[in-house]
């Protein structure tokens, strides 16, 4: 007997039907939902933009918006203009003198690529079905697939090179047939 | 134009499957009441996402049973009320996991127990297959597992059924292995 033939010797079998109430629990929690979900506000959508009321009072809310803005942008104007008058040339110079100097140690750097970073990833193993006989008895040849990356970067210009390798190393393991 | 579906359009689906995710809920969830409590949350979530639900969308609703029905269980775990090991619990009232008639009592008490001796991953693919009538395809999509794992899965439950049911079937005919 095959198996499709067993298959179906299990499945006259028929799985044992839930208890009635089962159904209508179901269809009360759904009937539930549903109304809750008609129940809901229309300005309050579950989901979506809410969209803002507009009437009578949009065009004093209209003004009290452009008085806020107007009000942030001069704070900001007022900020700026303090705070530039405060940090003269001075405190520029730190920052001018220590992006010189990174700028001073990527010029002096060779512009060459170096190798930087090395890494490799075992894609796949797969098991030979075929047993080879050699002269250390019979073995089994197992191939691992690797993925080498390999990264080169140049420090003058930054840029930087990665190249991706396959690799493939068949390992013989000894087979007992005991 | 997109028509709706008929407000119990659901009785449809339900009446097909209820069975099939009952059973399929009770490989983990032992207790009729907890199994039904199982299809009913993972039926109603599943429902208010697929109104429509079609053919090609009943993985889905088993897989929310698996998903509500290990969460069910991690909870009973986590109080306490489970004693010993879930899968010795599984399947272990032989008959009321089958609608069998007089005549099929003994077969439904036979597979119920054979079903035990599965392990939980090969069980669950041999009910999604025989009972829940899935292809491969589904059942993979259902469990996130590979065809071929699912495929070997079931080729090996068939095999462990078939040896634990062929002593009982020598003794008798209806079962053919």
């Amino acid at each position: 007997m095959n198996n499709s033939t067993f298959e179906e010797s299990l499945r006259s079998l028929r799985p044992a039907a839930p208890s009635p109430t089962l159904e209508q629990r179901i269809g009360e929690s759904l009937a539930g939902s549903t109304a809750r979900a008609a129940e809901a506000p229309q300005g309050l959508p579950a989901s979506g933009v809410v969209r803002s009321a507009t009437g009578a009072g949009g065009l004093v809310r209209w003004w009290r918006d452009l008085g806020w803005a107007i009000a942030g942008a001069t704070a900001a104007l007022l900020a700026l203009t303090w705070f530039s008058r405060e940090t003269p040339t001075v405190n520029a110079r730190p920052e001018t003198a220590h992006g010189t100097l990174e700028m001073a140690q990527a010029a002096s750097a060779p512009d060459t690529f170096e190798h930087s970073a090395a890494s490799e990833e075992l894609v796949a193993t797969e098991d030979a079905t075929e047993i080879v006989e050699t002269d250390d008895g019979l073995v089994r040849p197992v191939r691992y697939t690797y993925l080498e990356r390999h990264t080169w970067a140049n420090a003058r210009t930054g840029a930087r090179m990665e190249i991706e390798v396959p690799r493939e190393d068949v390992y013989l393991r000894p087979v007992s047939l005991q | 134009m997109n028509e709706c579906p008929p407000a119990d359009a659901w009785k449809v689906c339900y009446r097909e499957l209820a069975p099939r995710l009952l059973l399929f809920a009770r490989q983990w969830v032992a207790d009729l009441a907890d199994a039904e409590d199982v299809v009913q949350t993972a039926f109603v979530k599943f429902w208010k996402h697929q109104p429509d639900a079609r053919r090609e969308h009943w993985p889905l609703l088993y897989s929310a049973v698996r998903t509500t029905a290990l969460d069910t269980l991690r909870g009973a775990e986590r109080r306490g009320k489970r004693e010993a090991d879930p899968a010795v619990d599984v399947l272990r009232e032989d008959g009321a996991y089958f609608d069998a008639g007089v005549e099929q009592r003994e077969e439904a008490a036979l597979v119920a127990a054979a079903l035990q001796h599965l392990s939980a991953e090969q069980r669950e693919v041999v009910v999604l297959r025989v009972w829940g009538e899935l292809t491969f395809a589904e059942i993979a999509a259902t469990l996130g597992e590979s065809i071929n794992t699912v495929a070997s899965r079931h080729r090996y439950a068939l095999g462990a059924l078939r040896r634990h049911l062929q002593p009982r079937v020598q003794e008798r005919e209806p079962l053919k292995t």
